[in-house]
């Protein structure tokens, strides 16, 4: 697949190869976008904002990462980025600001709430982890961290739930 | 896996590793860790079930179609060819100063080899402060 893509990045046919990564990629980064922003519509635009990104990046690609290491560096580097402006303006009193969104794990609301009270990075990892189907290396290469370091923070957070749910 | 795991290194192969044999002896002889991967693989099941797989909006691709800017044409020269025309400017630069200055060779040729160096440096920053920040 990344070889795909390399191939028509080489012949510069970018509608071709966006198209590619767009089938590929679109829920991942969605779900990155989910686990990092945490709310739905506000995912959905960075995802666009992600998207276009590549578009305009794409004539620049120059083969030193695989197109999907590449597009996760992009989600990444604008998911942090949105995150950052996310936090800046939270001008709303913590007591009266709503419950982060748990639309990831709807399917428990304890474990939701008990999710949403991890660590930024746990949360991230775990939420990443098993929307992956537990792929540790997949969920390394979308945040750029070591195996091992994607390994730690899931033995933390479960160790974190299990106390949480005690 | 390494046949001598102590409880801390079982613990935290629990639960991805549990088909690993050295994680099986080791939970049939270890009381607590039996305990404490009875509770995580529990708690990895609860956690795949209550995992529900993102949707995105039926009409999530064809609006960022249509956003999409067409490409600007592609510059066709080489990237290399900025610092291979600079190299070649500062060394005629210095041929030319020689060919005036017989007499102070060493000057032209220090001179000469700090304005490459530093020039080279500015064209750099230039050129970094130019790419697309992704």
């Amino acid at each position: 697949m990344n070889d795909d893509v390399q191939l028509l990045l080489r012949k510069r046919n970018y509608k071709f190869a966006f198209e590619q990564l767009l089938i590929r990629y679109e829920k991942k980064v969605f779900g990155m976008a989910l686990a990092f922003l945490k709310d739905v519509t506000r995912a959905e635009e960075v995802t666009q904002d992600i998207f276009l990104k590549l578009w305009q990046a794409l004539p620049d690609y120059d083969e030193r990462a695989a197109p999907g290491t590449w597009l996760y560096r992009i989600a990444r580097n604008t998911c942090l980025s949105a995150l950052r402006t996310e936090q800046y303006r939270q001008t709303v009193p913590l007591e009266s600001a709503p419950e982060p969104a748990t639309h990831l794990w709807s399917g428990d609301l304890e474990l939701a709430q008990c999710i949403t009270r991890l660590p930024d990075m746990q949360r991230t990892v775990i939420t990443l982890f098993y929307l992956e189907s537990k792929r540790v290396d997949e969920v390394a290469r979308m945040l750029g961290i070591p195996d091992g370091t994607v390994k730690s923070h899931l033995y933390r957070a479960r160790l974190a739930l299990g106390e949480m749910m005690k | 896996m390494n046949r001598t795991m102590n409880c801390d290194d079982i613990q935290q192969a629990i639960p991805d590793l549990m088909d690993d044999p050295a994680v099986r002896d080791h939970l049939l002889g270890c009381e607590s860790c039996w305990r404490f991967a009875e509770y995580h693989v529990a708690l990895d099941a609860r956690l795949i079930r209550a995992m529900s797989a993102p949707s995105i909006s039926p009409g999530f691709r064809d609006a960022l179609r249509s956003k999409l800017p067409p490409h600007t044409p592609q510059n066709s020269w080489p990237d290399f060819l900025p610092d291979f025309a600079h190299l070649a400017g500062c060394a005629v630069a210095v041929a030319f100063l020689l060919f005036l200055l017989p007499h102070h060779l060493g000057a032209v040729m220090t001179g000469g080899s700090c304005f490459t160096v530093a020039t080279y440096f500015f064209q750099a920053v230039v050129r970094n402060a130019f790419e697309p920040d992704l």
